[in-house]
């Protein structure tokens, strides 16, 4: 099946983002970046270098920082197909039928569930999920499972924290959007679009669920949060700025995640 | 013709060219029975009163898929160990044959063949071969006293579904 090919492709990958030795790319990067006139040809010499100076949680504009991703593309194509079909939602009813609507809502939505699932998460978090069928029973089970940090040449190759960042940001954000068209459409008792929601809301739900199992770290800090009762958590929160602690979760979940995965093993690691 | 032996045998046999389908559709996937479904809904209401072409569509969707699902569940409580989403394609999947019939009742419609009982044929064809393969694959995992049971309901399934086509 095209899950054998798929470890080597993911190993291939690993390789490529290793970026080159030397630090002086990247500072001129980070220069030019500051300067805000950088081209996306030099995205690939990135800050996931680890001997680079960026710190990650630090805010730099959302525009600038695109070039620190290592898989633009995987990025655009991301967020791509669920804002056409967001847009498609709002706006569409002005243009086309209402079932020209939900039928190109619908399309959309299961090409955007598709991309995520199988290309932007091995991609931007290396992050996957699927069914396993096992072909003697037939009986299926599923399998959640997260890259190894290291590749085959022994250099570390992290996740790109920009590109955790956007993965992780866009994924929670787009079930909530979809859940607020989804009051309103109850509120203002719009039923037409019930099926372009329902499927949105099903859709963003289970990757949001899929890559909650697969990633580890962010079940272990959602956990030391709950554990640590509500209020502790609130203190906590206050205490460092709710978005400073936000960002650092989403970053810092990366430094743990190559300490953390690099000892123990994860249950059906493909490295 | 496949129903009787269906309800009285002890073991469901698949016959091997229904066998080999039914273990390839045990890698499932539900994007067959997504663009079966779209399509379905499509051409019932292209025909549709203009009014109402968005309320066919989401009644088509709606009933295909919360269809199949209480179908499954059906089965499910009564005993099969299927997965869920393997019967979901399954039974997404036999639904072609009644788009089959409902492309057919709609080019037809144009022509001198358009009456109400040619209609009815081509209904009762496409859903006999809809609930054959679908039957075998949701009998095999029942008992054989309680496949009454899990049967009926998957005909119930396609017999709305063909009568919404011919609704419409």
């Amino acid at each position: 099946m095209m899950h054998e090919n798929d470890l080597e492709f993911v190993t291939e990958v690993d390789g490529k983002v290793i970026p080159p030795p030397s630090s002086q790319p990247t500072n001129s990067v980070l220069s030019n970046m500051k300067a805000g006139g950088v081209a996306g040809g030099s995205s690939l010499n990135n800050s996931s270098d680890p001997t680079s100076s960026y710190t990650p949680g630090s805010s730099l504009p959302l525009g600038a920082s695109f070039n620190q991703s290592a898989h633009p593309t995987a990025c655009l194509f991301h967020i791509l197909f669920k804002g056409i079909a967001f847009t498609v939602y709002m706006l569409g009813s002005k243009a086309m039928e209402g079932i020209m609507v939900t039928v190109l809502c619908i399309l959309l939505l299961a090409a955007d569930f598709w991309v995520v699932k199988n290309v932007t998460g091995r991609l931007l978090v290396g992050l996957r999920w699927w069914n396993k069928v096992d072909p003697v029973s037939g009986a299926t089970s599923w399998i959640f499972e997260s890259a190894a940090p290291t590749s085959p040449d022994g250099t570390n190759a992290t996740t790109n924290s920009f590109d955790s960042k956007f993965f992780w940001g866009v994924l929670y954000i787009t079930p909530i959007l979809w859940a607020l068209c989804f009051m309103s459409a109850i509120l203002w008792l719009r039923f037409n679009c019930f099926v372009t929601l329902a499927i949105a809301l099903v859709l963003s739900f289970s990757n949001v669920y899929g890559y909650y199992k697969c990633s580890a770290d962010q079940r272990a800090k959602l956990n030391d949060m709950f554990n640590a009762g509500a209020e502790m958590g609130m203190r906590t929160m206050i205490r460092n700025g709710v978005f400073g602690r936000l960002g650092g979760m989403f970053s810092g979940g990366n430094a743990q995640q190559q300490g953390a995965a690099a000892p123990q093993v994860q249950p059906g690691t493909f490295a | 013709f496949g129903y009787v032996g269906v309800l009285q045998e002890e073991n469901v046999e698949a016959s091997e060219g229904q066998r080999n389908v039914l273990n390839q559709l045990r890698d499932w996937d539900l994007w067959g029975p997504l663009f079966i479904c779209l399509s379905l809904a499509i051409i019932l209401s292209l025909r549709a009163p203009t009014k109402q072409t968005s309320h066919v569509f989401t009644t088509v969707f709606v009933v295909m898929w919360i269809g199949s699902l209480v179908v499954t569940i059906n089965a499910q409580l009564l005993g099969a160990n299927m997965s869920i989403f393997q019967s979901l394609c399954v039974l997404g999947y036999c639904v072609f044959p009644l788009t089959v019939s409902a492309l057919t009742i709609a080019l037809l419609r144009v022509t001198w063949l358009g009456m109400l009982w040619l209609d009815l044929i081509w209904l009762s064809i496409g859903f006999l071969w809809a609930t054959r393969v679908s039957s075998v694959f949701v009998g095999q995992f029942v008992k054989k006293e309680r496949r009454l049971l899990a049967l009926y309901p998957v005909f119930f399934f396609y017999l709305i579904l063909g009568w919404l086509i011919l609704l419409f």
